[in-house]
Parts: structure tokens; C-alpha cells; sequence
């Protein structure tokens, strides 16, 4: 994504929301931080579009939510909590053929998440960043403002560590 | 070689260049931990990729601007494309009855007439199929 920077700040949105809403989800474990932190990646995104320089469009846009990510949870002065049952509700309401399914799949990602939890912010955020919003490991380089070779072992001792608290 | 660390995740990852790609693959095949480790890293890196995404909440994210517009425009677009493909239809197949081909076009269509009544000839029928008469 090298070419200049054609889309709106709700384009953006559109585009990219939900995936801001799962990293900040998978991160944070609360639906509601989740959501807030949605909201200032947007707020930053329309105030940054203008400087927005041709280059990577996704390492800009992660840099940009990571950074209102750390910013957030320093001003919370709290640590990322775990999760969830309010997932299962909303699930269970849905009129879908596959509830079953979906309740099966949300279970197995609980544990995925609370192993995701116990994990240190960087090998959290690399592991989510790679897994989840399927971002290259030039990408993450350029979010997370580290050397390629930090990230390479970020993620891997990252799946590791999530090894031994799934095994 | 020795053992493998940061290559697997980045061998799975397709993050490997070339050398490196075919180095891991080659140490893989003849080290059985390494491809243990290898397995198991799949494995987890599989159970993450498999985590829902989930909805954002309604109202968070802006609506899609032209959906519904688009969707109700889609309907008419499609009906009036099945009217007019119904349309040519008929008129493609109508059109030999109506319209007067070659020569060889009314002497098949009117071929049984002629069979049975020698004194009809397709060219004399043509003024009266276009008058109706």
C-alpha cells in the first residue's frame, strides 16, 4: 500500500475499524476499552491524515494505534485485564444456524485469550499484530518502531510463551 | 547447523528469504526436534489465527454510506435488466415470425403450405405477412 493517501478518515474507518477493534480487544481483553480505544485511533487518524507522508499506509496506521493503545493504558495506570463471559451472551442471542458452533469457537478462543493475557505487552502486541491483523514483520517493524530482527524473536518467544500457558 | 529458534515462526510466517528459506527447510527435514518444534509452533500459531473477529459495536464505526442506496438500486437495475433480457428474448424469438429472412428462411417456414397447395409460393406471401392481412 505505497500509493499516496486517497481515502477519508471514514474511509479509514470502514476499512479498518473492526481490525482496531480486535487488536485493542485481543490486547486489552475488555470490549469496552476496546471501543474507546477505536474512537482515539480515529480522532488521530483524521488529525494525522493531513501529515500523512506516501509510505507504508498499514505501519503508519498501527504505529498510530499502538501508540493510543500505551497512551491509554498509562493513563489508566492499570494493566490490561482479562476477559470475558459477556462474549458468550451475545453470542447465544444470535439467530444464526450455528450458534453451537460459534459457542464452541469462543470457548476454545477464551482460553487462547487468557493465555494471550498473561503475556508481556511486547510479545502480546507482536503476536496479535502478526496473528490476528495479519500484519507482515516489516509492518510491525515499522508500528512498532523495532528493528525486524526484535520482532522475529518477539513473535516467536511470544507463541511459545502461549505454548506453555496452552499446554 | 544447529538447532532452529526464530526461523520456524518466520519460516511459517513466509518471512524467510530464499537461502534461508531452503536452509530452514533442509534442517527441518533431517533434525526430528526441529520439526517437532515446528509442528508445535504451527499448531499455536493456528489456535490464534482461529480467534473469532469479532463485530465492533453498532454505532462505533461509521455506516456504510452507499450500501442501502446501492442494494435498493441493485433491485430495479436487476429488474429492469430481467425485463429487457426477457424483452430480446421474445423479440429473438419471435423475430422469425414476424420478420421476412431469405428465400430459403420462408420456403422452410412455409414449406408444408407449399407441400400441400403447389400454386403458393413464399414470395407472394411476404406482403401479406407484413400488412397482417
Amino acid at each position: 500500500m505505497d500509493e499516496g493517501f486517497p481515502l477519508t478518515w471514514e474511509e479509514v474507518a470502514r476499512i479498518h475499524g473492526r481490525k482496531i477493534y480486535n487488536f485493542a480487544y485481543r490486547l486489552s481483553g475488555n470490549r469496552d476499552d476496546a471501543a474507546d480505544l477505536v474512537q482515539e485511533v480515529l480522532l488521530r487518524v483524521r488529525r494525522g491524515l493531513a501529515d500523512y507522508q506516501p509510505g507504508s499506509f498499514d505501519g503508519w496506521l498501527w504505529r498510530i494505534t499502538r501508540n493510543a493503545f500505551l497512551d491509554e493504558v498509562r493513563r489508566r495506570q492499570r494493566r490490561p485485564t482479562t476477559p470475558l463471559p459477556e462474549e458468550i451472551d451475545r453470542f447465544h442471542q444470535a439467530t444464526s444456524p450455528s450458534v453451537e458452533e460459534e459457542l464452541a469457537m469462543l470457548r476454545l478462543g477464551d482460553e487462547v485469550q487468557a493465555a494471550l493475557a498473561s503475556l508481556p505487552f511486547e510479545f502480546r502486541e507482536a503476536v496479535v499484530m502478526c496473528d490476528v491483523i495479519g500484519l507482515s514483520y516489516e509492518e510491525i517493524s515499522q508500528a512498532v518502531a523495532a528493528p525486524i530482527g526484535t520482532v522475529r524473536s518477539r513473535i516467536h518467544r511470544g507463541r511459545k510463551l502461549l505454548r506453555e500457558q496452552l499446554r | 547447523m544447529s538447532h532452529l529458534d526464530w526461523e520456524l515462526s518466520a519460516f511459517l510466517d513466509g518471512e524467510l528469504a530464499g537461502d534461508q528459506r531452503r536452509a530452514a527447510a533442509e534442517h527441518v527435514l533431517s533434525c526430528s526436534a526441529c520439526r517437532a518444534e515446528l509442528d508445535e509452533t504451527a499448531a499455536i500459531r493456528a489456535r490464534v489465527r482461529g480467534l473469532p473477529m469479532l463485530e465492533a459495536p453498532s454505532g462505533l464505526l461509521p455506516a456504510p454510506v452507499f450500501k442501502p442506496f446501492h442494494r435498493r438500486r441493485s433491485v430495479w437495475v436487476g429488474a429492469v435488466a430481467a425485463v429487457a433480457a426477457i424483452t430480446i428474448g421474445v423479440a429473438t424469438i419471435t423475430a422469425p415470425a414476424t420478420q421476412v429472412g431469405t428465400v430459403d428462411d420462408l420456403a422452410r417456414r412455409f414449406g408444408a403450405r407449399q407441400s400441400l397447395d403447389p400454386t403458393f409460393s413464399p414470395t407472394n406471401a411476404v406482403p401479406n405477412l407484413e400488412t397482417g392481412e
